[in-house]
């Protein structure tokens, strides 16, 4: 059996991260390195970096899971924020674990665009659609990314009688319809898209590729 | 020596630089003003802010030594700093700010702990030089209090001061820009809830 002492230190959670998709953000982290660790309950708090006090995350206070939403705490997207977690077992609580900051508008991934194709006779025209922030306007509609920051589409085609690894770079621009012309018929061809940031020199993961036959 | 004599060099590389970039903007942007109201030479070209390479050296920079500052209580680079001080004197408010952290923080022995110091250093200066006449309007008390409240917060931290001060670099970064340029897209005006 450990002592108390080791028994804090050893169910302290690690890594503690955040992880942020569209300003969709968690706080995450790793269990202790006991074995017993397994079964401990966790703690958040959470505050903007220069505030003295931190603040409960009610939601997130003596939970089993290793994931907390942080989205609304966060929202203010270019103040830096920090947020700790500890462990509790058996009636011991580790110390705090801290993350590093985190400020949201200069961290958080940006997802890639909802692509959807319609092809005519030669020709297949993309609709492209910025990822949503989960912040809604007044009437209750999301906002976009494109409102948070200068966003450039990317489009690619692969030609399927080409190498299925083979991407084409057709499109970069701003334009959420756009038409790619001069095509085969009778040739499949698949539409992957990316979004890419500028100013911070980021691009996001590729869409899920929309396929069409001509 | 030979570390400031590549600072010199590289320094006036980013006014050529800048000045090559920028000429065509200008001369874009000429008929559109009137509706600032800061003093004239206190704008920084937008350009400035739109370089990603430095934008992400500053950012990385910060994110280093913010990793080994674990006072999340004190920060430096805040709101007070702007406590009583009128928008049109806070470009002028964070130039200083800037020449201080250049002089006394990032060319100090400091400059060899982290990575891309010098290029940080080297670019934020090149600010400050654009803003060479760049003045206050009004009266400057406030001002110099704010100034000397960080100043004396960075001294009282002691070691940890200048850490503090690189790891908020991204701050600086960002807080510079939107105190002398026209506002970027951020979704500034998205408050809490």
């Amino acid at each position: 059996v450990l002592e108390n002492q080791d028994l804090q230190d050893s169910i302290k959670p690690q890594k503690v991260e955040f992880h942020s998709l569209n300003f969709n953000t968690t706080l995450r982290w790793q269990p202790g390195w006991a074995r017993e660790a397994r079964d401990a309950l966790y703690f958040v708090q959470y505050k903007v970096y220069g505030q003295s006090t931190w603040q409960n995350k009610d939601d997130c206070w003596g939970i089993r899971s290793r994931v907390c939403d942080l989205t609304r705490e966060t929202s203010d997207i270019q103040e830096p924020y920090y947020g700790r977690v500890r462990a509790a077992l058996a009636g011991v609580h580790s110390k705090w674990s801290l993350s590093c900051r985190f400020t949201p508008w200069r961290e958080t991934m940006i997802g890639p665009p909802m692509v959807t194709v319609v092809n005519s006779n030669k020709s297949i025209t993309v609709k492209l659609q910025a990822p949503r922030s989960p912040y809604e306007r007044k009437k209750g509609s999301k906002i976009t990314m494109t409102n948070y920051y200068d966003l450039l589409y990317q489009v690619f085609i692969i030609n399927n009688l080409l190498d299925e690894q083979h991407r084409v770079l057709v499109y970069e621009g701003k334009d959420k319809v756009i038409k790619i012309q001069d095509l085969r018929p009778g040739v499949s061809y698949c539409v992957v898209a990316k979004t890419y940031v500028p100013m911070l020199d980021r691009s996001s993961a590729y869409s899920s590729r929309q396929c069409t036959v001509l | 020596m030979a570390s400031l004599q590549t600072l010199s060099k590289s320094f006036s590389g980013w006014v050529f630089f800048c000045c090559c970039c920028c000429l065509p903007l200008l001369t874009n942007s000429l008929p559109l003003k009137g509706a600032s109201p800061a003093h004239p030479d206190c704008r920084l070209r937008k350009i400035n802010f739109q370089q990603p390479y430095i934008r992400n050296r500053t950012y990385t920079l910060a994110k280093t030594a913010s990793a080994s500052d674990k006072d999340t209580d004190n920060r430096l680079i805040g709101q007070q700093l702007f406590v009583n001080i009128r928008e049109n004197n806070r470009c002028y408010l964070m130039k200083r700010v800037v020449e201080f952290i250049v002089k006394d923080v990032l060319l100090t022995e400091v400059k060899n702990q982290y990575p891309y110091v010098e290029e940080v250093a080297q670019f934020l200066a090149s600010l400050t030089s654009e803003l060479s006449s760049c003045k206050f309007s009004g009266k400057k008390d406030h001002i110099e209090k704010n100034l000397e409240q960080m100043k004396n917060k960075m001294e009282e931290l002691g070691e940890n001061g200048k850490t503090k001060a690189i790891g908020e670099l991204d701050l600086l970064f960002d807080y510079m820009e939107n105190a002398c340029t026209d506002a970027p897209k951020k979704g500034g005006s998205k408050k809490k809830n």
